[in-house]
């Protein structure tokens, strides 16, 4: 039984008047459950009122230790009170107990009501115990109090509460994302018109119009027209694909150049975008959320920490006879030092320092669960374009046959590409230019031969530039160039030949290039004895090349943007902890799907919100980095678990008075808490030493 | 849910057990004012339905 936000007033906060924002305050739980777009906007209202709980008791705190016995005996201060110290000190406790201890009293309600044993339910039993006990004794007239340790005990554990609530913070929108890559107008062609109608109003069938820049509203089939589509947001690959009459195409997708008319076949939750929303969804909500280390450890520290306190009232009240008060006294200590505050603290600030440290290098961790799964991977996949590649094409290799100089291959190639949409021309004209193959020709009669190529006069001389098809097709001979331009292919490239007067003068090959540490990190991947995995929605000779190239065994290309997560779940059903690494839409349910999602580069919002980890540069070696990184943290997370809980251990007989009968030596309780924030410190201290691990990532 | 009442109840009687024993016990000490008793009684109630409550649910678990 999961307490929810069913019952919580929502709003903008800085409308709300006070009792509502109190209201809000006060009905909030440890541990809610924060998924949907309500429960993150919850999840942001609750960081801020867990600081502002934070502040408010530690304000109160300082003068609270300062009239203490902690400041009277042992910082020796006098300070003036105008009445009785402990009236003093219970004017200032009740509202840091009543307000900022709040949120525990109030968990411990649900968790109780479920049965559910966290930590509130031991911080409230320490706090509920220090104060009320204090109260009594106070309303009895004695001096003895213990209020400095609830008021410290809340303010520690609110403020790991914070830490905590911050590191987490980062929470995904990733639906929202995938929706706004749908228009929300489309051109709708009835009666002979073209009017505007809003995307949720097409119908099956309907003629849709697109014109260049326009971003489809739905899945269709082409009926008019051809046009180049950029479905990079959709599918990852960069180069905009060319469609003619026949052809798909994808909602959310953009319309580079034509004009088309289309049919909707699909609209609505059966559309591709749709599917992969619906993915995306079932993905997110089918992983349970990880327990956390701490709140395992403190389950059964509930039972020894009340235990005790019940144990230790017993023995001294009854077997050795002492005084109730000085019986109690005895069983507060050890449920205040056995409260695990150290270990409350233990794991969010490591993570709150692993974090930082990770932002500071451009890598973006979203949640706790993921700093400790990223040291966990054993396989990861690689998305091809925009993970391993720079994404977009790049001139390789231009040759000159014929006695023409490369010069002018590139100087005539980009001519008459100057005149066309192609992806390739851009590379072309980006070459030519770092070449300095610039002045262009001026070009007369420029033809583009749909699917093959262009053809153009530049100095009376006839040029045809394209493929293959488009030169034998003018009976241009190919000849001994035949070895090269198969070379050229089988790497993976694109060729763009030239001819000259129907001579073969030369070929400029473009490719996707690689990245220049793509080859580091995947050979570093290896050393980590992680097995290292491509995927591509490629043909699979390029897919082949690359994989090649980078010295990767599996490679899985021509894989449909849908089927993307079904590789990862191959490799997660071989029993391997998978991570996914892509950039694009398409690998949105794959990233996902996979046990660690990883957004690299400026990649689209959609996979960045999807992903749990974002390497914000487009460098894999951040890849490397993360991994050092978690398994970094991890070991601090341990360690601090180690220490936090070994301390109480140790620290439990010695507060239940062991030491009394022999030595006289006696915790009370606002040493205890005092003990207790030197736990916290020792703890938190080990996190910040975590920074050491930095110069580890500068060497990667 | 029947097994949650279940341990309840059982704690329940547990905790008003030991604190039945706690007023015997204490009562059968010489000169212990009314007010140790009271505070007693509570401390012992409140911590022993917490720690058999925990148990019963931590066994439920385990098994």
């Amino acid at each position: 039984m999961e307490h929810n936000h069913t019952g919580h007033v929502m709003g903008n906060p800085s409308k709300m008047g006070f009792w509502q924002k109190l209201k809000m305050s006060m009905s909030m739980t440890m541990g809610m459950d924060h998924t949907g777009l309500a429960g993150r906007e919850m999840a942001r209202l609750m960081e801020i009122d867990i600081r502002n709980k934070f502040f408010f008791s530690l304000i109160l705190t300082i003068p609270i230790i300062l009239y203490s016995p902690l400041g009277t005996e042992f910082l020796k201060l006098n300070l003036p009170s105008p009445i009785p110290l402990p009236w003093l000190l219970f004017i200032l406790t009740t509202p840091v107990f009543l307000y900022s201890g709040w949120i525990f009293l109030y968990s411990t309600y649900f968790a109780l009501k479920s049965r559910v044993l966290n930590m509130a339910v031991l911080i409230a039993v320490g706090i509920t115990a220090a104060y009320s006990f204090s109260v009594l004794l106070t309303f009895l007239g004695s001096a003895d109090s213990y209020y400095e340790a609830a008021a410290l005990l809340i303010t520690f554990v609110l403020f790991g509460h914070w830490m905590e609530m911050k590191s987490r913070r980062g929470t995904t929108d990733a639906l929202q994302a995938l929706f706004n890559l749908v228009p929300p107008q489309a051109r709708v062609f009835k009666d002979g018109k073209e009017i505007l109608v809003s995307t949720s109003d097409i119908q099956l069938g309907d003629i849709i119009i697109l014109k260049p820049g326009d971003k489809v509203p739905v899945d269709g089939e082409i009926i008019e027209g051809e046009t180049a589509i950029d479905e990079s947001l959709v599918t990852g690959e960069s180069i905009p694909t060319a469609k003619n009459i026949g052809d798909q195409v994808i909602g959310g997708s953009i319309n580079v150049t034509g004009s088309v008319k289309f049919k909707a076949t699909k609209i609505g939750k059966d559309t591709a975008l749709a599917r992969i929303v619906a993915m995306v969804e079932q993905a997110q909500n089918s992983k349970a959320p990880g327990q956390r280390i701490a709140d395992r450890f403190a389950k059964y520290l509930v039972i020894v920490a009340v235990g005790s306190g019940l144990l230790v009232f017993g023995i001294w009240y009854f077997v050795m006879g002492v005084p109730i008060i000085l019986a109690l006294s005895f069983a507060i200590s050890t449920i205040v030092i056995a409260c695990p505050d150290a270990l409350g603290l233990a794991t969010p600030t490591a993570v709150a320092v692993g974090t930082g440290l990770g932002a500071k290098h451009n890598i973006l961790i979203k949640d706790a669960p993921t700093l400790e799964q990223v040291s966990k991977i054993q396989a990861i996949v690689l998305d091809k374009t925009g993970t391993l590649t720079e994404g977009k094409p790049k001139v390789t290799d231009v040759v000159a046959f014929n006695n023409f100089t490369e010069r002018d291959i590139l100087n005539y190639e980009a001519s008459v590409e100057a005149n066309s949409n192609h992806p390739l021309a851009k590379a072309i004209m980006e070459e030519a230019e770092r070449q300095n193959a610039v002045p262009l020709e001026s070009v007369s009669k420029f033809e583009s031969i749909a699917g093959y190529g262009l053809k153009a006069i530049i100095n009376g001389k006839i040029i045809l530039a394209g493929k293959e098809k488009l030169l034998t097709d003018n009976k241009v001979e190919i000849g001994n160039a035949r070895e090269i331009l198969d070379r050229l292919a089988s790497e993976g490239k694109t060729l763009s030949l030239i001819a000259i007067d129907n001579k073969l003068a030369g070929v400029v090959a473009a490719a996707d290039t690689i990245k220049p540490n793509a080859k580091k990190a995947v050979e570093k991947l290896k050393q980590l004895g992680i097995e290292v995995a491509m995927i591509t929605g490629d043909h699979k000779k390029v897919a082949e090349a690359v994989g090649r190239e980078l010295d990767i065994d599996r490679v899985f290309a021509e894989v449909l943007p849908e089927d993307k997560e079904k590789y990862v779940k191959k490799l997660q059903d071989e029993g391997k902890f998978t991570a996914m690494v892509g950039d694009g839409v398409n690998d949105a349910p794959a990233l996902a799907q996979s046990d660690v999602g990883i957004a690299i580069g400026a990649g689209t919002d959609v996979a960045i919100e999807t992903a749990k980890v974002v390497l914000m540069k487009s460098d894999p070696l951040d890849i490397l980095r993360a991994i050092t990184l978690s398994k970094a943290t991890v070991r601090k997370m341990k360690q601090n678990l180690f220490w936090a809980s070994i301390y109480n251990v140790l620290a439990i007989p010695i507060a239940g008075g062991i030491l009394y009968p022999g030595f006289g030596i006696m915790l009370r309780p606002e040493f205890a808490a005092l003990l207790m924030s030197i736990s916290s410190i020792i703890v938190a201290t080990n996190a910040v030493l975590l920074k050491r691990v930095e110069k580890d990532l500068i060497v990667v | 849910m029947k097994n949650n009442s279940k341990n309840l109840i059982i704690s329940l009687a547990i905790a008003i057990l030991f604190s039945f024993f706690f007023v015997f016990m204490a009562n059968s000490k010489i000169g212990v004012a009314k007010f140790d008793i009271y505070l007693g009684t509570i401390w012992v109630f409140f911590l022993s339905f917490i720690v058999v409550l925990s148990l019963a649910h931590t066994f439920k678990k385990d098994k």
